[in-house]
């Protein structure tokens, strides 16, 4: 099994990820029209995307930060420490601040509240690994003290 | 609670060094200090062993139970 390659491949696609973000930030409007002229999305659902999506955007993109720092400190050997479980903890917060922008969205437009959903959804996981991660620390840290 | 770890007193009976009884049970110097420091949170059964034949001592003459609201005794 080559974790490393895997860490290695996961920091990539988050940056990747970042990157493409960050060129839809400036490409999002006219993509929203061109999709408006192929299905109407209601008086106030492009707004409602428009909006949902910049307010996401900085959250997204420190929640890829976090990622990209937890491979880091991965990468160097460095997996069971309190800096990850905090970068963890971080991400589980931008899950659930994504989740809380997209439900006043969602009711400009509907199917909005299914990415709220999964967002919510998405936040209890990383939680449950933020636990398991804390676990681990302290049980290495008193393994580090067994002699 | 507190358990008061008595290796330096074992180790001037015996005229042995840190360093000597670390590289003779198989542990880094430093472990052994986590040990003589009272740092540790636990002991493996196979270094108590190690630790107890080189020495030439009983587990008990190493480990002291001293309760934390008795300062006399410490």
């Amino acid at each position: 099994m080559n974790t490393k390659l895997s860490a290695k491949i996961t920091r990539w696609c988050s940056r990747f990820l970042a990157v493409l973000i960050c060129l839809l930030v400036f490409a999002m409007p006219a993509l929203l029209n061109w999709y408006q002229r192929l299905r109407s999305l209601g008086p106030w659902g492009a707004a409602a995307i428009l909006a949902g999506f910049y307010c996401c955007v900085p959250v997204v993109l420190y929640a890829l930060f976090c990622i990209d720092r937890l491979i880091g400190n991965i990468l160097a050997e460095q997996v069971f420490i309190l800096n990850n479980v905090r970068f963890i903890r971080r991400i589980r917060w931008c899950c659930a601040g994504v989740s809380l922008i997209c439900l006043p969205a969602s009711f400009f437009y509907p199917p909005l509240c299914f990415l709220a959903v999964i967002m919510a959804f998405l936040a209890l996981v990383v939680s449950v690994v933020k636990n398991v991660m804390a676990a681990a620390v302290e049980i290495r840290e008193e393994n580090d003290l067994t002699v | 609670m507190a358990i008061i770890v008595n290796l330096d007193m074992m180790l001037a009976k015996r005229k042995m060094t840190s360093l000597e009884l670390a590289n003779r049970v198989g542990i880094t110097p430093a472990n052994l200090s986590i040990l003589k420091t009272g740092k540790a949170k636990a002991v493996r059964m196979s270094t108590m062993d190690a630790i107890c034949r080189e020495l030439q001592c009983q587990p008990g003459d190493l480990f002291e139970f001293v309760e934390d609201d008795d300062p006399w005794k410490r």
